[in-house]
């Protein structure tokens, strides 16, 4: 059963085609990878699985129901929540704050039980002692985990992650997608581009691979892995990624 | 505190080494409120009507000052009708309590709440226009209204305005000593101050706040960007209608001139000056603005170079030339 899934979504962007008739779902507790060279519109695909953009055709469900046209925060409303391939977080704010925004619209309503829920997910993520810092003075690698804990904190049902482990090296990435993995496997739905394909193998449930706007092939981490559809595309993964985080 | 699937999942892997450091000391805002409470006692101390005129201006300014931080220094939406909600809060005491005889203590809510709904219908404008284009419709929204206070004469007075507002009384005492009208306007000045401290640490403050850093990120959040944007608007128009109240009863007339666009250029430079988010050097702004008002009015050609030169700072900050330093932060 789909929690969260796209049906037939199409989009252009001018005359570049960025999906194609492309559906993916994820069910609770599963971890579905994206994978896809540079341009393939896996951004896109997470943008309109949030609400962030409105496909030109095709839908979005959650839980069986058709929430197209719920917009970004609607969508953040009824539980769904991302992250962003170039970290988007409030640059003057501490980091506490910035988490603390992850419980907008979190049942949660006591100030007390809202800042211990942030501190012991600071604590959890091992960026403690970040918590009175301010987000501008903080390195990439710190960004990446103060936004992973803004998308935690509220406890979402789905999850939807633009390349969570980018500019985290070796153990740091590692230890994120164990993280993930843990939380996909509580029960939430979760999407997540990521380019290496080390990290896909030992963390996704299922993949699904884009090139220019098409699915080339999507099912179990396993079947997709050993397929062609990866074979043709795995040279070009992640390819300017060390660019994209140094920018 | 209720239980977080994420976060058990991540408290049981615990792979990073966990310092349990607590939270940064909140501290100093505790001495901030005392420290102002001292300030605005000082004026009284001063056997001077003068002084305490310019005080009770200054505090005035400072409750309008603050609701336009609402708007600007919270949410970061550049708007320039300020004074006109002002006027709003002026007229509608004026009009309520010299033409209706409604007691001018019961026009404060009615002030309030007009001020409030037309900073709300000012604020429609945010919903679709951004950055210095809103400051330019806001601009023209409050020449509209202006045009309103000295065209609609059978109840503004046109140019004349409202010369008899009826003072406040309490018990059987008139309110016209100056001291006694800037006790006025200092305590609801502590008030505002007092309510703007709560808001900018609540929930809802945050997500204003996330607004002016980021739409694309408030979203993700589930904040209701446009509404939040018209609550704001509807904020700062609600401390500007007690402004206006204040000023309208201290004086016992409204005049349209008040509560032109220059006082909206002031209110910005006064917020500007500060630092948009900075809820007590917002106040020195406003009383620095107010004694330079002060001591510039028998130099109306100095006057009118000052606005002018603050005009230009406003623009100036605008484009980024002071964007380093002067950025609204908190
Ligand atoms: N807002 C937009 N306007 C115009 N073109 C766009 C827009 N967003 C995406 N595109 C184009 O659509 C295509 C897919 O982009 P998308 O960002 O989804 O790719 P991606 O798979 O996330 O790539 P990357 O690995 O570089 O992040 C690209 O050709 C891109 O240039
Ligand atoms: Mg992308």
């Amino acid at each position: 059963m789909s929690l969260l899934a796209a049906v037939g979504l199409s989009q252009s962007f001018g005359g570049v085609t960025a999906l194609e008739d492309v559906s993916v779902e994820a069910g609770p507790g599963e971890l579905v990878g994206i994978l896809g060279p540079n341009g393939s519109g896996k951004t896109t695909l997470v943008d309109a699985l949030t609400g962030m953009l409105r496909p030109e055709r095709g839908r979005i469900e959650l839980g069986g129901v058709d929430v197209t046209a719920r917009g970004a925060a609607g969508l953040a409303r009824l539980g769904v929540a991302r992250t962003f391939q170039t970290t988007r977080l409030m640059e003057p704010l501490t980091v506490g704050d910035n988490v603390l925004l992850g419980l907008h619209c979190a049942a949660v309503r006591r100030r007390r039980s809202r800042l211990q829920l942030v501190d012991a997910m600071l604590d959890a993520l091992g960026i403690a002692d970040l918590d009175g810092r301010v987000v501008r003075e903080l390195s990439h690698g710190q960004r990446r985990r103060v936004e992973l804990a803004r998308a935690l904190v509220g406890s979402p049902r789905a999850l939807v992650l633009d390349e969570p482990t980018a500019g985290l090296f070796g153990p740091d990435a590692q230890a994120v997608a164990q993280l993930l993995a843990g939380v996909a496997e509580s029960g939430v739905a979760m999407f997540m581009i990521e380019h290496d394909l080390g990290v896909v193998a030992e963390v996704c449930t299922r993949v699904v691979v884009l090139d220019r706007g098409l699915v080339v092939d999507q099912g179990p981490t396993r079947a997709v892995l050993a397929g062609d559809a990866v074979a043709a595309i795995s040279g070009e993964l992640g390819r300017d990624r060390f660019e994209a985080v140094s920018a | 505190m209720e239980g977080s699937r994420p976060l058990e999942v991540a408290q049981q892997l615990r792979w990073f080494a966990a310092a349990r450091l607590r939270r940064h000391a909140r501290l100093r805002r505790h001495a901030r409120l005392p420290t102002l409470v001292v300030l605005l006692v000082l004026p009284l101390l001063i056997p001077s009507a003068h002084v305490a005129s310019v005080a009770r201006t200054a505090a005035t300014y400072g409750v309008l000052a603050l609701g336009y931080a609402v708007v600007l220094g919270l949410c970061g939406q550049f708007t320039m009708a300020h004074a006109a909600l002002f006027g709003v809060g002026a007229y509608a005491a004026g009009i309520l309590a010299a033409n209706l005889g409604v007691d001018p203590w019961l026009t404060l809510p009615v002030a309030i709440v007009l001020a409030a709904i037309a900073g709300a219908v000012l604020g429609l404008s945010a919903l679709r226009v951004a950055g210095d284009l809103l400051a330019i419709v806001t601009l023209a929204a409050g020449q509209l209204a202006q045009l309103v206070f000295v065209g609609w004469t059978p109840v503004t007075g046109g140019n004349a305005g409202i010369p008899d507002v009826p003072a406040l009384r309490l018990g059987g005492h008139l309110l016209i000593e100056e001291h006694e009208l800037y006790l006025l306007a200092a305590l609801v000045l502590v008030l505002a101050v007092v309510c703007l401290d709560r808001l900018k640490g609540s929930g809802f403050g945050l997500a204003l706040q996330s607004i002016r850093e980021d739409e694309v990120l408030a979203a993700a959040n589930g904040v209701a960007v446009g509404g939040h944007k018209l609550i704001a608007f509807a904020l700062s128009g609600a401390f500007a209608g007690a402004a206006g109240w204040l000023e309208a009863t201290a004086i016992g007339a409204v005049s349209p001139t008040t509560y032109d666009v220059v006082l909206s250029v002031l209110v910005a430079v006064m917020v500007l000056l500060a630092g948009a988010g900075r809820v007590y050097a917002v106040l020195a702004g406003a009383a620095f603005v107010a004694v330079l008002q002060d001591l510039l009015s028998s130099l109306p050609l100095v006057e009118t170079g000052a606005i002018g030169a603050a005009i230009v700072a406003v623009i100036m900050w605008r484009s980024g030339v002071f964007t380093r330093r002067w950025r609204p932060a908190l």
